[in-house]
């Protein structure tokens, strides 16, 4: 799978989704909708939007909610200010967060993703019983 | 099984289970993987391999090993979470130290399944 790359001068508005992954180094305002790939926010990466990804990992910084199908990984240069939903989270040492963690089985879930942008949390919907 | 506010300035490991409240201000609690604590907790330090739920509030920081089940509410400087923990929970961490004097270390006191409170 070929990966796009939003250079660090760059600067997106609108709707980003397909099927490649994708690493951005710039900046992102919007929704960013990649069900079957892979999100890096880079060190010098901003994300302004609601996010939905297989993997996403944060080394710069995000305003907004995630929901994530696998792995989410929020690195020690990394900020989240949202609600973060993912089977898997890994936040290292140094790490920014503020917000809402539900670590559960998420549903390829574009709808929750649309929903949540005009501010309601997305946690209501899965709640594994794990106990 | 405890139940009532826990208080003290020794560093603690709990490996069963506590509910209340939990005051260490100056010291590190550690919840152990037989651990399960229905309690808010004021601690500088606090490492978690089994089972929370409340608010926690770590002067320093917080660790969530991969075994660890945290539900309820976290603000601390610093966290780590390790791939694996299962959270649900608002999480407020700054991502930075906040400048504490350095606790001394003392053995930890020791609550494990069959303590008696």
């Amino acid at each position: 799978m070929t990966t796009a790359n939003i250079g660090e001068s760059l600067r997106f508005e609108g709707t980003l989704s397909g099927l490649e992954d994708v690493v951005v180094d710039g900046e992102v305002k919007g929704t960013i909708r990649l069900p079957e790939c892979s999100l890096t926010v880079g060190p010098t990466g901003k994300i302004n939007g609601d996010i939905e990804a297989r993997n996403v990992t944060v080394l710069g910084h995000v305003t907004g909610n995630i929901v994530c199908l696998e792995l989410m990984r929020l690195c020690n240069t990394g900020s989240i200010d949202g609600d973060v939903r993912a089977p898997r989270v890994l936040i290292e040492d140094g790490a920014v967060v503020r917000g809402r963690i539900d670590v559960a089985k998420t549903p390829p879930a574009s709808e929750a993703v649309s929903q949540t942008k005009s501010a309601s949390p997305p946690t209501q919907a899965v709640h594994s019983p794990d106990s | 099984m405890l139940t009532g506010a826990l208080a003290g300035q020794e560093d603690v490991f709990i490996d069963g289970t506590l509910e209340g409240s939990i005051e260490l201000p100056e010291s590190d609690l550690t919840i152990g993987p037989n651990g399960n604590v229905k309690a808010d907790i004021k601690a500088r330090k606090i490492t978690v391999f089994g089972r929370v739920t409340g608010k926690m509030f770590p002067a320093e920081r917080i660790e969530i090993l991969k075994t660890a089940t945290v539900r309820g509410t976290i603000k601390t400087p610093r966290i780590v979470v390790e791939e694996g923990a299962v959270i649900h929970g608002k999480i407020e961490s700054l991502g930075q130290d906040l400048n504490f004097p350095a606790a001394k270390k003392a053995k930890p006191l020791i609550i494990r399944q069959e303590s008696r409170g």
